[in-house]
């Protein structure tokens, strides 16, 4: 089972992607992802959370009251620097938050309206590349 | 030679009345006023003499006081009578008094003709002593002619009275001697009745002097005026012959006054100059009132007044003023001016070019702001109906499914399901599911479609320069404006089949894509077609050809359509600013806008830029 954390503040938005990610096979190749969700419509609380429990990826919309997407990442990263990070907007120009992204580490943005089999494989891609980088660092540990 | 003594005496007094009424006449004029008190003197000497006839006819100490107290006075007025010079109070009156009050007092003659002739003396003293005073302070001093004859006329009386005072003195001439004269006294007496005669020539010679050096002052004056002012001054006849100018006019020729004197206009002036000032002192001369004129000579700008003499028919006075520096100035306002129009005319385009940057701005925030809030829900609803396909097919399955284990017990459910199967028309319903959401996800896509649309159109109010494909620009544009050109024209696109990337701002270009489709849309009145052409017509630029079958544009209108506020829709219902900010950005582009149109025909605006109006950074070459 891999844990994926939602976070956006529009709950039919959350609803959608939940509902996603709980029909819609998530596969990479030969590898089937198995998906146990989170989801949250406050950033500060999804925080809160990611305190307690441990994530493999999280899924951020950008603009957000209180915190924005990248904010949100941010202190996310402190807390558990390994989860796959990717950002979820409608924002018009994605330009505009490109350096912002790259200093959090994150290079993974889709749009808002989303294409699911497109989602769907971002994320499993994502997951594989990180199980290779996990294994990848244990080797080069144990060296 | 011995003449009887009223003869003589009538000699004396008509000779000083006709002098005092001679100098009266010439002293009336204002002029000659210093005669007047003359004038006087004299009347006042052939009074004293008439009483002195009349001794014999009237009482003795009327006509001897009455007499010598009017000789008196006369010497005292001939002692006021010098301007200029004012005598004691003393000198001048009290010696009539002692005069009046002696000859009433004294009754014995000798003792009286001597206090008479002493006082006379001194009065002649005093008179001399006053014409040399005064004629000294002038220029030429006493030995002009004028104050030397008095001098000489005033010595001789002088000295006649002294000597009869010594006579008296000495006991030779008998007082009462008047009556009984010889050749020699009478010549003494004639004499002396002369002498006032020459004083007054004298003084007449002497007030001419003055008269004269006045006249010279007021000449040197104005000569000084004439020879100092700056403007030209002179003076011409009815023939146009300069008579006079002054210095700093003979100076405009480079020659002095001497040189110019009496010579015609046309020996000193260009023929065209001469000609246009002979014709206004013609008109001078015509009219009899002053005349006005600029020109041009020497690369210099006059203004000149002919102006008439009054009473003199053939005199003209010539002003001229050199109003070069003047009109220079002038000129140089005048630019000023026109530098300040332009600037203010810059200033008013660039102020609509930042408002229209603004308003862009503001619309690309809008847009931005909008497309966030827009594909939340098409979002979410999007892959809502994604979830809602598969939630679908797995009910469709599992009613299937259903539907077999049913028909195969063949049991009395088998024939409610099939009537609630017929009643909801069940078939209709599962082959319509795939279109239904099919069509729902299209009309979700057209809502994407157009939120990107306008981002793409607004491209957030940026001006970035950027390689642009010009079909998607104008195809981009088409889709904002929707409506607005197809509820009025139908679009002909004449593409080019391949058009180069165009290295330009897309977002300016796109508001001239717009500004020039919704003029054409505008321009047709109910329906007409919009023609959209593109071309290369050199391997540097790109032309764009926006055409309608609209009402035109009158030739009077053409030239001013991409100025600023020109519009000719009614007031309120347009800035005037499309295609001036149209203009404005293709110009900023190197390329050139220009406008084709015939009236009830349509118009037709072509687009011409260079396929690199900047240099691109090297990164962003076309692919």
């Amino acid at each position: 089972m891999n844990r994926i954390l939602i976070v956006d503040d529009e709950p039919a938005v959350v609803a959608a992607l939940q509902r996603l990610l709980k029909t819609h096979p998530c596969r990479y190749g030969k590898l089937d992802y198995r998906l146990e969700v989170e989801t949250f419509n406050s950033p500060q609380q999804a925080l809160d959370r990611a305190r307690e429990a441990s994530f493999d990826l999280v899924l951020s919309d950008y603009h957000m009251p209180g915190m924005n997407g990248i904010e949100f990442l941010g202190a996310f990263r402190q807390l558990q620097p390994d989860a796959v990070r990717i950002v979820l907007s409608g924002l018009a120009d994605i330009d505009e938050i490109t350096p912002a992204l790259l200093d959090i580490d994150t290079r993974r943005f889709l749009p808002k309206p989303w294409n699911d089999s497109f989602l769907m494989a971002c994320i499993a891609e994502a997951l594989t590349l990180r199980e290779l980088e996990l294994e990848r660092r244990a080797k080069q540990a144990a060296q | 030679m011995s003449a009887d003594i009223p003869t003589l005496f009538l000699t004396a007094i008509t000779s000083s009345l006709v002098l005092s009424a001679a100098l009266g006449l010439v002293g009336s004029q204002k002029a000659m006023a210093d005669l007047r008190p003359w004038a006087l003197a004299l009347l006042l000497h052939a009074t004293g003499y008439a009483l002195f006839a009349l001794r014999g006819s009237v009482p003795l100490p009327v006509s001897v006081i009455g007499a010598n107290t009017a000789i008196a006075l006369f010497v005292a007025l001939w002692l006021v009578s010098f301007a200029g010079v004012t005598p004691s109070r003393w000198l001048v009156y009290l010696p009539v008094a002692i005069v009046a009050v002696g000859c009433a007092s004294i009754d014995d003659l000798p003792t009286r003709s001597m206090l008479v002739s002493t006082v006379l003396v001194f009065q002649e003293a005093s008179l001399i002593a006053l014409v040399l005073k005064c004629s000294r302070a002038e220029p030429g001093g006493w030995q002009r002619p004028g104050p030397l004859l008095m001098i000489v006329a005033l010595g001789i009386n002088l000295t006649i009275t002294l000597v009869r005072l010594i006579a008296l003195l000495a006991g030779v001439e008998n007082a009462g001697g008047l009556t009984t004269r010889g050749t020699f006294q009478t010549l003494i007496f004639l004499t002396g009745t002369l002498t006032p005669m020459l004083v007054s020539i004298g003084f007449m010679m002497l007030l001419w002097d003055r008269a004269r050096l006045r006249i010279e002052e007021q000449r040197q004056t104005l000569q000084a005026v004439f020879d100092n002012t700056e403007e030209t001054i002179g003076m011409v006849d009815a023939g146009g012959h300069l008579l006079t100018i002054n210095r700093a006019g003979a100076a405009r020729f480079g020659t002095t006054p001497e040189r110019l004197h009496h010579r015609h206009f046309n020996d000193f002036l260009p023929p065209d100059v001469a000609t246009r000032r002979l014709a206004l002192l013609a008109r001078t001369f015509a009219e009899g009132r002053r005349q006005t004129i600029e020109d041009d000579r020497a690369g210099h700008h006059y203004q000149l007044s002919f102006n008439p003499i009054p009473g003199k028919t053939d005199r003209a006075v010539v002003f001229a003023t050199d109003i070069t520096e003047r009109k220079r100035h002038d000129i140089e306002i005048a630019r000023r001016m026109e530098e300040l129009t332009a600037l203010n005319t810059t200033l008013a385009a660039t102020r609509e070019q930042l408002l229209h940057a603004e308003k862009r701005a503001a619309l690309g925030r809008l847009a931005a702001g909008l497309a966030h809030e827009i594909n939340n829900p098409v979002s979410f609803v999007q892959s809502n109906l994604g979830s809602l396909q598969g939630y679908v097919d797995d009910l469709l399955e599992i009613t299937d499914a259903c539907a077999q284990a049913i028909a195969a017990s063949n049991s009395a459910e088998c024939t409610r399901i099939a009537a609630l199967k017929a009643e909801n028309d069940y078939d209709y319903i599962r082959s319509d599911i795939p279109a239904l959401l099919t069509q729902s996800r299209q009309g979700l896509e057209r809502v994407h479609r157009v939120v990107l649309d306008l981002l793409d159109f607004a491209c957030e109010g940026r001006a970035e320069w950027d390689w642009a494909d010009l079909h998607h620009g104008l195809e981009v544009t088409l889709g904002v404006l929707g409506g607005r050109v197809s509820a009025k024209a139908s679009v002909v696109r004449r593409y080019a089949a391949t058009l180069p990337q165009v290295y330009c701002q897309p977002a300016q270009i796109h508001q001239v894509f717009m500004d020039l489709l919704q003029n054409a849309a505008q321009a047709i009145a109910e329906h007409g077609t919009i023609t959209i052409t593109t071309a290369q017509p050199d391997s540097q630029h790109v032309r764009i050809t926006i055409a309608d079958t609209g009402v035109g544009i009158p030739a009077d209108h053409l030239a001013h359509i991409f100025d600023p506020f020109f519009t000719t829709r009614p007031v309120g219902s347009g800035q005037g600013l499309g295609l001036a900010a149209a203009y404005g950005i293709v110009t900023a582009h190197v390329g050139t806008l220009v406008c084709r149109s015939e009236p009830g025909t349509g118009s037709e605006f072509e687009i011409t830029l260079p396929l690199e109006a900047a240099t691109p950074h090297p990164e962003e070459n076309p692919t």
